[in-house]
């Protein structure tokens, strides 16, 4: 009996020690990522690499600004993304800076860079979150994921639930505005013309803002459409999404068939694609402005 | 003087070969100190510095070196087997069957591996069809070889050109790069060099009746060579070496166009030098320009297809005016 309770004891005493190693170990940071994969790290991560310029905001708004040491081109929000050290651009990566910057986590997506380099990444030992955002809400909680892998919750809890906020608000806002939802062109490029489908993100804000994209039925993500298509469809809103003032040129193209709806009642508009083409807390600005537009007339 | 010194030469080009690996390995985006270098050899450097030296460099420049090696031999043979000065090793096609498997793994999104074995297995595809078609009874002539080859090379061309309008614009650019040649992938080193190896020694073995061909068929027939079996040989090797690189590096050009002409210029048509000289210089040159490509726009990263043609017409044009 005695020797029974001691051995009991024993138990006792290693189940605690187990206890303590097991609270211990749970002090270390794990966030699965949007490939599926668990990305676990000891401690905080003190130097984020972004592959993206998407991620790049992304990672400023979950509060990494001082723990951002690499980013790709074309980086340019906020201001201060300019002055982090280049490690080349999204599509080719310069492996060699971004080791020698010995990042402790890489932020990468999963579309946008090329596939072998992230493999090899991944070989020579760096741990490393994969991004594929797809919808509205993929905003806040990517930006959340970075916030705990950095240990910024409070500054990415403030900015996702903002985030959160001002989207419903829109939301709710275009809700009441929508009459007969407008059958709407999206041209994001002019020579070939090219669309967009259902998928992207352009075309969910003019779904949000009550438009119809007329191609959001198209089978890849951009697609081509003859310009026959676009006249048989009669869009009643033609929306280019052109740098600067190249959409005015693209829009122009338009002026010669009066009889498109859009031509007829001057629903052709030009929108800022800064604002449109990434998953960033920016995306509200376009949100705000497409919904302007597609205000019924 | 050159020409009197076969040996002398090929030391030089030898050390080339070792000042171009010398450079690929010190030269890159990552700074290394000079006094790290020899912390390197004895193992005293810090991880970062051997990661960046032996698993990003080496591996590149191992690579640019065989893919450099295998198209100047592939050069050499299809010069000869086409009696051709324009053939070079993409001249029958085998470059857009593979480029072809290439282009479509990658729109399925299949890792390296993957993409590496198709390309592989495309480029095989290609030489089968060409041989099968060119190959008719009895006869082998060189024009309807060249034929086939070139026709194939244009439908594969054409199916090149579909998939990548079909494609989605974000894998544009990897698939550009891959048509251009990149040497960025992490692929597997160990069958290139295998097949570098034997197609090397195998042409070396024939290289007495390469020069015998350049002859004509006739002189070469009545010194008693098989015409046709050789001509046989060298499709399959020079197909075989032109596999091997294209699965390195994709379809970079202008190395087995250009290296066996420069060499030519410099020393001669004997195939016994022509050869070891050329899987020498095309090594080099390919290393110098695979490391300028990852550093002249660094951090932006250039195909290396573009850089070997910058440097090797100017070296071209040079030799070719003081040759005359």
């Amino acid at each position: 009996m005695k020797a029974n309770s001691y051995r009991y004891s024993l138990v006792l005493i290693f189940l605690l020690i187990s206890l303590v190693f097991s609270t211990s170990a749970k002090a270390k940071i794990q966030v699965k990522d949007d490939s599926g994969q668990i990305v676990t790290l000891q401690q905080p991560a003190r130097k984020v690499v972004s592959l993206s310029p998407g991620l790049t905001e992304l990672i400023y708004s979950a509060g990494g600004s001082e723990y951002i040491k690499g980013v790709v081109r074309y980086s340019d929000y906020p201001e201060q993304a300019k002055t982090v050290p280049l490690i080349g651009s999204y599509n080719a990566l310069d492996l060699e800076k971004i080791l020698s910057l010995q990042p402790d986590l890489v932020v990468a997506w999963k579309s946008g860079n090329p596939k072998h380099q992230i493999e090899q990444l991944k070989k020579l030992g760096l741990t490393i979150y994969i991004s594929e955002p797809k919808d509205f809400m993929d905003i806040p909680r990517t930006i959340n994921a970075l916030g705990e892998l950095m240990g910024t919750e409070t500054t990415s809890k403030i900015n996702s639930d903002n985030f959160i906020n001002e989207f419903n608000t829109l939301k709710e806002h275009s809700r009441n505005n929508i009459n007969n939802s407008r059958r709407t062109f999206i041209q994001i490029w002019n020579n070939p013309v090219m669309s967009v489908n259902k998928d992207h993100l352009i075309s969910k804000v003019i779904t949000l803002c009550g438009g119809d994209n007329i191609f959001a039925a198209a089978k890849g993500l951009t697609s081509t459409p003859s310009i026959e298509s676009i006249l048989a469809q009669n869009p009643e809103v033609i929306i280019a999404t052109g740098m600067a003032d190249t959409s005015k040129i693209w829009l122009s193209r338009w002026q010669q068939w009066s009889f498109l709806n859009a031509v007829k009642n001057k629903q052709l508009y030009a929108v800022n694609p800064d604002h449109l083409v990434r998953h960033t807390p920016r995306i509200l600005l376009g949100i705000k402005e497409v919904c302007q537009l597609l205000k019924s007339p | 003087m050159l020409k009197n010194h076969p040996y002398f030469f090929l030391f030089s080009l030898l050390f080339l070969v070792l000042i171009s690996f010398l450079f690929a390995l010190t030269t890159g985006s990552g700074q290394l100190p000079s006094q790290t270098l020899i912390s390197l050899l004895d193992g005293t450097a810090s991880p970062l510095f051997q990661s960046l030296v032996f698993e990003l460099r080496l591996p590149r420049a191992l690579a640019a070196f065989a893919a450099g090696a295998l198209l100047s031999i592939a050069g050499v043979l299809m010069q000869v087997l086409l009696r051709n000065p324009l053939a070079d090793p993409y001249v029958l096609g085998v470059s857009g069957g593979s480029a072809l498997a290439a282009l479509l793994a990658m729109l399925m999104g299949l890792n390296t591996l993957w993409l590496t074995g198709s390309a592989f297995l495309g480029a095989l595809l290609s030489i089968f069809l060409v041989f099968s078609f060119s190959h008719s009874k009895g006869s082998w002539s060189i024009s309807r070889l060249l034929l086939t080859g070139i026709i194939l090379a244009s439908g594969w061309g054409a199916l090149i050109s579909f998939v990548l309008v079909i494609s989605p614009p974000e894998k544009i650019h990897g698939m550009l790069f891959w048509l251009m040649g990149d040497l960025s992938y992490d692929r597997p080193l160990l069958p290139s060099y295998i097949i570098l190896l034997f197609g090397f020694l195998f042409s070396l073995s024939i290289s007495r009746q390469l020069n015998i061909l350049l002859w004509g068929d006739l002189q070469a027939g009545s010194l008693g060579i098989d015409i046709k079996r050789l001509r046989t040989y060298i499709f399959f090797i020079s197909s075989l070496l032109t596999a091997g690189a294209i699965t390195l590096a994709g379809s970079i050009g202008f190395v087995g166009l250009v290296i066996p002409h420069l060499i030519r210029l410099v020393i001669g048509a004997d195939h016994r030098l022509l050869i070891p000289a050329s899987a020498l210089m095309g090594g080099a040159l390919l290393i110098i320009a695979d490391t300028l490509a990852r550093t002249v726009l660094a951090p932006q990263q250039l195909p290396v297809g573009v850089l070997t043609a910058l440097i090797g017409v100017p070296l071209f044009l040079y030799l070719l005016r003081r040759s005359q």
